[in-house]
């Protein structure tokens, strides 16, 4: 368990690095940037001692060099604009996306997979087709129109929820809804497909005959064994959860990484660009680290045999 | 067999009316400007907010511009690039699944890696990069839109690849001598069209996402030119007085993108692209 942990940890190393040094590199050739002048030496740490002895140009990979040395050794993030370290403000802002994110992704689970697990339950019946046609819907509405439908009922005519503002759990509702709607609906989508077709299998039948309860049988054996391809979904809408994250944080005014980000877009302010960035490739990846990880415990064919990334 | 898929997907009612709808919409985005419906940008402001009629079907907006005709030539940008960006994303994401799913090995575990880099940075950073190079306001994002689709697809394609890989008439193909190009091509390419299909509906209907939501951050096509998303965020400042002004534009989005998605699911039902029996 250990080992696959460390093993999958240590192939998300080369995967961020790689990930950072194309952001690195885009943001540095982009006409007009200023990310080419972030500091290259300075401090007179190891990095720069090596730099000197082996006489080491200055260029775009020194840069990069240095920029990660300074971010993983002594987690400061350079801004090209600012001249100042970004990491207070960065990691202050990571901490509330991370909290919204990990809302949304409680609602999903929570929400999503009972939800999914009851309609194939009722298969055919009326509350199938509601849920079924409910989250259809919700899959295709983009974040900023559902924030804006939300808005208008909840805001504008209800007036029950604030449409702005941090001043309490009160806050939190319309941008979780907001963020995890599509994947909500996608869970839904996929443990309603999956738990059906488990319900046609011949164990079911045994167990029917058998006498087991109903409900048992739903949520005991047939979502059990329909939690691989749920995992699978969820791993892969992490990026576009992220996304939506960023959508609802601009919506509601949120200051998060994804404010910042956009922000910092249209400032075409790039050391913060990069920053930002580089947290939302951290968040990523360790949500797939996890989810990964989930799917190592759920599967016991690969706790035998290599790890495959399906 | 692809009768019977027809005709299944005839029998799927959703689909067959997700068809008409899309249908319609397009016919109008591209049709109604022709019919006259084609002055997006003159100003009329006495005649601000007009009452619904044969002239404005959607009435005007604050400045006097005609609501419909917005929307309709918006609709040629924000379906026209999200399809364009399918395309480009569909290409290179088929030719490098089939090539990962095929070649196997080191190939496959390099593409996938750089598969999890490119999901692993938000697409938005994309954008800025090819608006910034190419020009900024002229739309293009579809560049952007296209890469960061191609794990997604990559990884459908590989999954798909791998099922047949080692089918007995591939075995063959190449026993008789069969060139891997051409075993490619005629047998794997063949052979996964169907799926290739069906994820060219759901990549579209995320293009179509990806597209309004870039328009509403106001990293897309620039004023006046109207896009969907961009419709929104330009009218948001009027959501409580005039909210249809928001509201369209939304609705056109979300109906596009619920339609697509219902042509996909009808089209992959008819194809039974799950059980994976029709080859």
């Amino acid at each position: 368990m250990f080992r696959f942990l460390l093993k999958r940890i240590l192939t998300a190393i080369p995967v961020f690095l790689g990930a950072l040094l194309a952001v690195f590199l885009l943001l540095t050739y982009i006409p007009g940037s200023r990310l080419g002048y972030l500091p290259i030496a300075g401090n007179g740490d190891l990095l720069d001692h090596l730099f000197t002895l082996f006489h080491v140009p200055a260029n775009v990979f020194t840069r990069y060099l240095r920029y990660i040395y300074d971010v993983i050794t002594k987690l400061h993030f350079a801004s090209g604009f600012h001249h100042r370290d970004l990491s207070l403000e960065v990691l202050t802002r990571a901490r509330l996306t991370l909290f919204l994110t990990f809302l949304a992704f409680l609602l999903i689970v929570l929400v999503g997979i009972p939800l999914g697990t009851y309609a194939a339950g009722k298969h055919g019946k009326w509350q199938d087709h509601l849920i079924s046609v409910i989250s259809l819907v919700l899959s295709s509405i983009p974040p900023f129109c559902l924030a804006i439908f939300l808005a208008i009922v909840f805001c504008v005519t209800l007036r029950l929820l604030p449409v702005f503002g941090m001043n309490g759990p009160k806050n939190f509702i319309l941008p979780t809804i907001t963020i995890g709607a599509s994947g909500l609906a996608r869970t839904i989508q996929t443990v309603r497909a999956n738990v059906i077709e488990a319900l046609h299998r011949p164990y079911i039948r045994t167990l029917r005959s058998h006498g087991v309860k109903e409900r048992k049988i739903l949520f005991g054996h047939a979502l059990k064994n329909s939690m691989i391809p749920t995992v699978s979904i969820i791993r892969e809408m992490t990026a576009e959860v992220f996304v939506s994250t960023f959508i609802a944080e601009w919506f509601y005014a949120i200051p998060g990484i994804g404010y910042y980000l956009i922000q910092a877009v249209n400032a075409r302010d790039y050391g913060v660009v990069l920053a930002c960035t580089a947290v939302t490739a951290v968040l990523i990846l360790v949500f797939g680290i996890i989810s990964d990880f989930l799917y190592y415990l759920l599967e016991p064919e690969l706790r035998h045999r290599e790890v495959s990334h399906e | 067999m692809n009768r019977r898929a027809l005709q299944r997907f005839l029998h799927d009612r959703a689909a067959v009316v997700s068809l008409i709808v899309f249908a319609l919409i397009l016919l109008a985005c591209l049709g109604m400007p022709v019919l006259g419906y084609s002055d997006y940008v003159s100003l009329d402001i006495g005649n601000h907010y007009a009452p619904v009629s044969l002239t404005h079907p959607f009435s005007t907006d604050n400045l006097g511009r005609d609501v419909f005709t917005r929307v309709m030539i918006g609709g040629r940008y924000t379906l026209g690039l999200s399809f364009l960006s399918t395309l480009i994303a569909i290409t290179c994401g088929t030719l490098l699944g089939i090539l990962a799913g095929y070649c196997g090995g080191k190939t496959d575990s390099i593409l996938m890696r750089i598969s999890e880099a490119i999901s692993a940075i938000p697409y938005i950073l994309l954008v800025i990069f090819f608006e910034v190079s190419l020009g900024w306001g002229k739309g293009w994002f579809f560049l952007a839109i296209a890469f960061a689709q191609i794990p997604a697809i990559l990884r459908t394609i590989r999954s798909a690849v791998l099922k047949i890989r080692f089918r007995e008439y591939i075995e063959a193909a190449r026993a008789i001598g069969k060139s891997t190009p051409y075993i490619l091509f005629h047998h794997v390419l063949h052979n996964i069209s169907t799926a290739i299909l069906v994820q060219a509906c759901s990549s579209y209907a995320s293009a179509i996402i990806s597209c309004s939501i870039l328009g509403y951050l106001e990293f897309g096509i620039s004023f006046p030119t109207p896009e969907w998303g961009r419709m929104v965020a330009d009218y948001f400042h009027l959501v409580q007085s005039h909210g249809f002004l928001v509201v369209i534009p939304c609705v056109f989005i979300s109906l596009s993108v619920l339609t697509v998605t219902l042509i996909g699911n009808g089209l992959r039902d008819a194809f039974d692209i799950r059980g994976g029996s029709h080859d």
